[in-house]
């Protein structure tokens, strides 16, 4: 196994979530649920495992008509992300070169 | 991890991605926000010809328009991020580029249609009038170059 693969951010539900935010700054809870199609309850959960592993910041502030919450990666989970996405990459580019292998010779 | 299941997480990871960016470009160039924004441009510049106060009220207006715009829209945002340099540097260079038409439009009206140096349909409305159209006419391009620049950005992840 690469090892820089991580497996706790390999987690399907995790790993949506950190390709969410990746190319944000902030992104609103509703937009996050929205988009890795997931319930209310679910993301939360997912949300908290990695706000405790350190890759994710939530913050709650309170508009006029709701209380909007937002999560962001943190440098952490920024690099630990593009880590995992380059060791996948690597396991894909290996299988290629083995794949490719026999025709060559 | 098989080779197949990193496949297609990785698809997924850039499925996802392309979720937040579509966002972001969406939000930066929504339809409504372009024409307040040249609702603001507008009133701004057709008041240059208008005797005082109305003129000082006006450019007060048209600001508040532009400004508030942006704000609403980037504190209401589901997506938020920093803009990076290339981008304000872009908006700055529409923004001079506006004012170069609102110019050419002002000469065109002197030119054109004799129209007066002051007052209500003055020379300014004329380029007020081309300069407000002529940015929502060049949002499908802006919202272009605007991706660009989110693809650019979204690389450092």
């Amino acid at each position: 196994m690469d090892p820089q693969f991580d497996e706790f951010l390999h987690v399907p539900a995790r790993l949506s979530i950190v390709a969410v935010l990746a190319p944000a700054d902030w992104v609103d809870f509703g937009f996050l649920r929205d988009a890795i199609g997931t319930s209310d309850s679910a993301l939360s959960k997912q949300l908290s495992a990695l706000a405790d592993a350190g890759y994710v910041i939530v913050r709650k502030s309170q508009d006029k008509r709701a209380r909007r919450t937002y999560a962001q990666l943190t440098p952490q989970g920024r690099e630990a992300f593009v880590r995992h996405a380059a060791a996948l990459e690597r396991i894909v580019a290996l299988a290629r070169t083995f794949d490719k292998q026999p025709a060559a010779e | 991890m098989n080779p197949h299941d990193a496949q297609s997480s990785l698809e997924d990871i850039r499925r996802l991605q392309e979720t937040t960016k579509n966002e972001i470009v969406r939000r930066s160039f929504a339809m409504p926000r372009v024409i307040i924004v040249a609702l603001g441009l507008f009133v701004t510049f057709a008041s240059i010809d208008l005797e005082t106060p109305w003129r000082l009220i006006g450019g007060a207006l048209g600001l508040f328009l532009y400004v508030a715009v942006g704000i609403v829209y980037e504190y209401r945002a589901s997506v938020q991020r920093q803009p990076i340099i290339q981008e304000v540097l872009y908006h700055g260079a529409v923004l001079i580029g506006i004012c170069m038409i609102f110019g050419v439009g002002r000469t065109l009206a002197f030119a054109l249609l004799d129209a007066p140096a002051h007052g209500l349909m003055s020379q300014a409305m004329f380029g007020a009038i081309l300069a407000s159209l002529a940015y929502v006419a060049t949002a499908p391009v802006n919202r272009l170059v605007m991706r660009s620049f989110v693809q650019q950005g979204g690389r450092r992840s």
